[in-house]
């Protein structure tokens, strides 16, 4: 019985089958940090955007609420990227396009306490200073518990 | 001559027929017999869905099968059977119950993926039954049902677990978890680049999804199948509240998720691996290997194009 049927469908596939044309990776979407790990990620449903706050050893221990005092080294970057379905399943979407790349490092002020730098770049790297509240977005950026990783 | 040749073939082709006639009554002997056992606990939908479903898929997805007579004759009969065979080892809306309520929420979330890709109704099946067709409209229909399932809107509203007691922490440090088909856990993927980052919200998770060295470099070339040694972490936790600027953050840690590509050890996945660990405990799922063929049947359903890999980044 197996053979038949192995049989009849080998026939049905040869007479129905239609090449698909492959999807196209698009490694332009992804964003590397050398030396950062991830502290959190977050969705805007508003802004339709999909977010990775990374961090570095200083950073990822403020986050982790083991440094309970920013410190000057600490280093922060948030990706934003488009939101998009995902292909092929309906009930989830996922990053598409970068939309920009937040950057905010703690220095030491002149009075002797911490402050942060900020820049923020749009996806293919112009430096964007137009419309910007930086105070807010450090504090966002910079604010965020780490999500919990194993 | 010319008369003598035409008898020649005519007796050729009687021979022919009478050996094709001779098979097909044969094989009507061997011919499975399709039955319907009784229903123990059908589901139970919104009257306008149920029509569809019972329309498009009860046949091979219930114990209510709506055999024609051509589907009764062999060899038609084995391809019938087999597909009910399957529909209904795959899930049956005779037996909702029997699944977890988390499972039968995941199979109409997929069922209606399965619909969307054209991928169910099996083709087939639809060249001979046209009616189980289902339009744009009633996909849409479809479509709005399953956005009010529970899971839809699953927020995780309890306090965020950070850390194992100390006990179970020195108990994890003593044996890496290890999958019932051999995979072991490892946290190298911390080291891997993103390869995406998702908002799953038929289920109320959000995900970042790591790629090794080899899983990234195929993606820089535009290098489908994947080759062997490529690797896939998922991260899962559950979503906070959305706060008043429209941000979900994550809730807390549910499971780290794994495939490993092996063509030769994984061959009866499609060369992929599957491995989930559950909690801060990094519980295997899975008391046996079989956990791997409910993670293959739907990647090899919906995501055959991509290596049966949902979560790339594509154009």
């Amino acid at each position: 019985m197996n053979k038949i049927f192995s049989a009849l469908t080998l026939v049905l596939v040869m007479l129905s089958c239609k090449q698909k044309a492959g999807p196209v990776l698009a490694a332009e979407y992804l964003h590397h940090e050398d030396g950062m790990q991830v502290i959190t990620s977050l969705i805007n449903n508003k802004n339709k955007t999909i977010s990775i706050i990374y961090g570095n050893q200083l950073a990822a221990a403020f986050a982790g609420n083991v440094q309970r005092e920013h410190q000057a080294g600490e280093k922060y970057v948030m990706v934003t990227s488009d939101q998009r379905p995902m292909p092929h399943w309906y009930g989830t979407n996922m990053n598409g396009a970068i939309l920009c790349v937040e950057y905010a490092t703690a220095v030491v002020t002149e009075e002797g306490g911490v402050g942060f730098d900020y820049m923020r770049r749009s996806g293919n790297g112009k430096l964007m200073t137009e419309g910007v509240d930086e105070t807010s977005r450090i504090r966002f950026m910079t604010g965020q518990p780490a999500a919990v990783h194993p | 001559m010319k008369k003598s040749g035409l008898t020649v073939k005519k007796k050729k082709l009687v021979v022919v027929f009478g050996t094709i006639l001779f098979i097909l009554a044969g094989i009507q002997f061997t011919s499975p017999s399709i039955k319907n056992p009784p229903s123990t606990s059908e589901i139970a939908l919104p009257a306008d869905v149920m029509a569809i479903l019972k329309r498009a898929c009860f046949d091979c997805h219930s114990n209510n099968s709506s055999v024609e007579w051509f589907d009764r004759i062999a060899p038609v009969s084995y391809l019938v059977s087999h597909d009910i065979n399957e529909g209904r080892s795959r899930f049956n809306f005779s037996e909702w119950e029997r699944n977890p309520p988390v499972v039968r929420e995941l199979l109409l979330w997929e069922m209606v993926n399965a619909i969307e890709e054209r991928k169910m109704p099996l083709q087939r099946y639809l060249r001979m039954h046209p009616e189980a067709a289902v339009s744009t409209t009633e996909l849409e229909i479809l479509k709005r049902y399953v956005n009010t399932l529970p899971g839809r809107h699953k927020v995780d509203t309890m306090a965020i677990a950070r850390a194992l007691p100390d006990s179970q922490i020195q108990q994890l440090m003593k044996a890496v978890p290890v999958s019932a088909n051999g995979i072991e856990y490892s946290d190298d993927y911390k080291n891997w680049k993103i390869i995406s980052t998702t908002d799953k919200y038929d289920g109320g998770s959000m995900r970042i999804v790591y790629g090794n060295d080899i899983m990234v470099n195929a993606i820089a070339a535009n290098k489908l199948p994947f080759p062997d040694g490529a690797q896939i972490v998922k991260v899962v936790w559950g979503k906070h509240l959305e706060d008043s600027l429209g941000n979900v953050f994550p809730g807390n840690f549910q499971n780290v998720q794994l495939m490993i590509k092996d063509s030769k050890r994984f061959s009866s996945t499609e060369g992929w691996g599957f491995a989930k660990f559950d909690g801060l405990q990094l519980k295997p799922f899975g008391a046996s290997a079989i956990f791997q063929t409910t993670c293959i049947n739907c990647h090899r359903l919906l995501a055959p194009e991509n290596d049966f890999v949902f979560n790339i980044p594509t154009k």
